[in-house]
């Protein structure tokens, strides 16, 4: 997973003046991940989340949790494939999601590898939410996956409203269908900043499930909570969330979003001075290259046209919405 | 009532011929591909998913896919005929393809004008201007015109309005349009060693060389178009009977796999021929052509609104013959998809033709426990002991049974129902309680066991579920999916260390349960008794548990 780039890219979690209880949790995990789903925990507004923490860090975190009233469990252990790219050999590589990793036993002795664990007030909801909340991992050469009706059973135990969850049964599926699209699709209004999860591998977002539409009332309400509640925690984090929350996307799938800065949309084009690709395991770097050259792109049928200054043709992205995860080019403006 | 007429409008002929040439290009693409299992789950669950996605559509249309291999291709033609159907994503290939095809129409449009020797300046029957749709590259090549327009990149993906003018073309809204004689390779036509096949190639091939086929829309009195029919594809309105619907899907189908038939010989020519699985069974296409018009002919024939009675018995009779010669070619190679089952199934029930083929290659449920428990052989599926269970497997993704997945089998799933019942409970909770209510205890057959174990699982009965896969267990003691459904019941049930066993350790623990197997039952099965809340457990449950005990307790070898 790359972390965020270009010039929306936030500071260090470290660096920004920030409550003693979101401290605590941002020692032990110093990266932007999860650090709004803590505090939405912390709160009662959110009943689970899962994380990833270094082994040396589990005794440390559970520690801090209990001191705040907070159960963590822990599952089984990750550790990164070096290459996530590099699955030929996996068999059932197909069925593997975003984060690519091998699975290890939780009492294995594994370098660089993380602990899958569950954190929320309630006892039995964690347990229940953990039972539904194996990770797909490669396992002797085979990829593992749980029966389909867990992920339904995980997204309710981590709190995403019933609509969105119908929507991920519907549409998330990346062999012939492309979750932000239908969400595009999905819009009666117009997008909100609230309902914009397209930075959410960087935790950096204000809704932290694929919603139903950009304009998920249900998810706005828990959004609009969530963020007042961070304000309170840590303003400095709250102002850049919102500042890429904001931001006018270019989306492709669920691997490729970019934020621009100095935005002017018009139907199908974005006039622009800054980008910032959205952190994936499969970030299209040549297209983010030919965007920061660029200053004008636009939607061409299925192609992206980057263009400079002058109007000459940097690039043209051919996107194919035929294979595993679909590319559908489609440009989202969000309103505060 | 209903009338057959053929449609001949030079657009409709001109871009069909593009769909044609295109749907060439993609079946040599898919034959030289080389699907490796794996690639072949996917596409196979791509095609259901498709199908799901099509079947809650709405009443709009009732697309038929006639083939799993091709059905993703017969959607996108679906959707561009009926564009209602919603749920398609409607860009990326989908819209390179109607690119291709208003570039197809133009090459079509000028051949025959150049055939004709009308290449006139001026001249008042020159065909309307086409709009075509510039390539990513800047480039309209034109296949089989020698020509390739060459607009610039600045016009990548826009349109331009082309005339066929005196022997070249022009474009009003671009007078500096270049135009270079280039011949134009079929776009994404590959053949198997990487080399672009060229058009002249392409002449010697006689789908191509036969121009475009007959489109046969069919209307109602008032006018409306009731059915589209073109080849591998049948776009049939909700309300028509099954009948109607199963003998569209049957021509289309048959055209379908006509067309594949050509693209294997067309490809075969220009190669050593390779074995292909997929196709080798296919009857000899020009006897395919010859059934297809019997059958387009019977279907004409009966829809006539004044056909004497003598004439109709006669009629009905030749369409009865032509269906079930069609029918018997299409469930005798052992390829029939899912929906063609459904179809052979339709028209028996019509009486058309015989009772549908049982189902091919596959082990009888009875013959599958009989042999396992003698510990003699290893079933390949658990079939359906009745034409309802039938249906419901058919429904689940499954029409030939459910596939049994060993380790050595390279698959990381083979059994696909406990995912489809999953997702047809959050889709559609209505028809999920209706299947549900159609499976009984005690089962009928294994597979029968499998769908009710299942459903204890999506029902959250987790205990049910493990006790029912546990008795599976005993009898496929190697299939790695029962295991790993059994791992997923058992981690719900809090037993988070006898899950983690197997699924970390499912090699072992499959081969630990093939020994125990063949020891009889009872107490002196050689392991020891499981403990706390497994004591009071069925029998079957206390063994497999006393089995993934007993691998626990050795040490991991990895």
């Amino acid at each position: 997973m790359i972390p965020i780039l270009g010039d929306l890219r936030p500071p260090s979690l470290l660096s920004l003046q920030m409550s003693d209880k979101l401290r605590g949790y941002v020692e032990v995990r110093p990266e932007h991940g999860q650090p709004v789903n803590f505090l939405a925990v912390l709160s009662g507004a959110k009943p689970v989340m899962d994380d990833w923490v270094p082994r040396t860090q589990l005794a440390r975190l559970t520690d801090m949790c209990a001191d705040l009233g907070l159960v963590v469990l822990p599952d089984a252990q990750f550790r990164a494939l070096p290459d996530q790219g590099a699955v030929s050999q996996v068999i059932g590589r197909g069925t593997l999601t975003t984060t690519r990793a091998y699975g290890h036993r939780l009492g294995d002795d594994v370098h660089d590898a993380s602990v899958h664990v569950f954190i929320g007030a309630d006892q039995a909801t964690v347990e229940r939410t953990l039972a539904s909340g194996w990770y797909p991992l490669i396992i002797g050469g085979r990829a593992n996956n749980k029966p389909w009706i867990d992920h339904l059973w995980f997204g309710q135990g981590l709190g995403y409203p019933e609509c969105c969850l119908r929507a991920f049964a519907w549409s998330n599926n990346w062999t012939v269908n492309n979750m932000p699209y239908q969400a595009h699709r999905a819009i009666r209004t117009a997008p909100s900043m609230l309902c914009n999860s397209l930075m959410r591998f960087s935790g950096l977002t204000w809704a932290a499930h694929l919603p139903c539409s950009y304009d998920c009332p249900v998810t706005m309400s828990m959004s609009s909570a969530l963020r007042a509640l961070t304000y309170q925690h840590c303003p400095e984090l709250a102002g850049w969330i919102d500042r890429l929350a904001r931001a006018p996307y270019l989306v492709l799938n669920e691997w490729e979003a970019f934020a621009f800065a100095g935005a002017r949309v018009t139907p199908g084009a974005i006039d622009y001075s800054g980008v910032t690709i959205a952190p994936s395991n499969r970030p299209n770097l040549a297209l983010f290259e030919a965007l920061t050259g660029g200053s004008r792109v636009e939607l061409r049928d299925d192609l992206v046209v980057v263009l400079a200054a002058d109007g000459d043709v940097l690039h043209v992205e051919r996107t194919a919405a035929d294979g595993f995860a679909p590319r559908i080019p489609f440009v989202l403006e969000f309103a505060s | 009532m209903t009338t057959t007429v053929e449609a001949d409008s030079d657009l409709l002929h001109d871009t069909i011929y593009g769909w044609n040439v295109l749907r060439l290009e993609w079946i040599c693409r898919a034959l030289a591909a080389g699907i490796d299992d794996d690639d072949d789950e996917q596409e196979r669950h791509r095609v259901f998913e498709l199908r799901q996605t099509l079947a809650a559509a709405g009443p709009a249309a009732h697309p038929v896919l006639v083939d799993p291999r091709f059905g993703r291709w017969c959607a996108e033609l679906t959707a561009l005929i009926e564009r209602d159907a919603p749920a398609l994503l409607p860009a990326g290939r989908f819209r390179a393809a109607c690119r291709d095809a208003g570039a197809f129409a133009l090459a079509a449009r000028f051949c025959r004008w150049r055939d004709r020797g009308q290449c006139r300046d001026g001249d008042p029957a020159a065909p309307p201007a086409t709009v075509v749709r510039v390539r990513h590259d800047g480039r309209v090549p034109l296949p089989g015109t020698g020509w390739t327009l060459v607009p610039g990149i600045r016009h990548a993906g826009l349109d331009l309005t082309v005339s066929v003018a005196g022997d070249g073309f022009a474009a009003p809204g671009l007078p500096g349009l270049t135009v270079v004689a280039e011949r134009a390779s079929l776009p994404g036509l590959v053949a198997s060693a990487g080399d672009p096949v060229d058009v002249a190639a392409c002449a010697a091939d006689p789908l191509l060389a036969s121009g475009p086929p007959a489109v046969v829309v069919e209307r109602g009195d008032d006018g409306d178009v009731l059915a589209v029919a073109a080849p591998g594809i049948a776009v049939v309105r909700a309300a028509a009977s099954p009948t109607e619907r199963a003998w569209h899907a049957l021509a289309a189908a048959a055209q379908l796999r006509a067309v594949v038939q050509q693209a294997r010989l067309f490809e075969q020519g220009a190669h050593p021929p390779e074995p292909a699985p997929e196709v080798a069974h296919l009857a000899d296409a020009p006897q395919l052509i010859r059934l297809l018009m019997v059958y387009r002919q019977a279907v004409a024939a009966c829809c006539l609104p004044d056909v004497p009675a003598g004439d109709n018995a006669e009629v009905q009779d030749k369409a009865g013959r032509a269906l079930r010669s069609l029918a018997g070619w299409l469930g005798g190679g052992g390829q029939l998809s899912p929906l063609g089952q459904d179809l052979l199934s339709e028209l028996a029930g019509h009486g058309l033709i015989g009772p549908a083929p049982s189902s091919r290659a596959a082990v009888s449920s009875v013959a599958v426990g009989g042999a396992l428990r003698s510990g003699t052989a290893h079933a390949d599926r658990l079939t359906a002991a009745d034409p309802q269970l039938q249906h419901i497997l058919t429904m689940l993704g499954s029409p030939d049974g459910i596939v049994v997945n060993t380790l050595s089998d390279g698959r990381s799933r083979a059994d696909p129902t406990i995912d489809q019942l999953s997702l047809l409970r959050a889709r559609s909770p209505e028809r999920y309680q209706a299947l549900a209510r159609e499976l009984v205890t005690p089962a009928r057959c294994l597979a029968e066991e499998l769908l009710l174990c299942h459903l204890a699982y999506v029902d959250e009965r987790f205990g049910d579920a493990a006790a029912g896969y546990a008795s599976l267990l005993r009898q496929l003691p190697h299939d790695i999916d029962l295991w790993r459904d059994f791992a997923f019941a058992l981690r719900h049930l809090g037993e988070a260390r006898l899950s983690e066993t197997v699924v970390f350790r499912l090699g072992d623990v499959a081969r630990a349960a093939v020994q125990a197997g063949v020891v009889p039952a009872g107490t002196g099965d050689g392991h020891q008794p499981p403990a706390g809340r497994w004591r009071t457990a069925p029998a079957d449950l206390r063994r497999i548990i006393a089995v993934v005990e007993e691998v626990s307790r050795d040490s991991d070898p990895r």
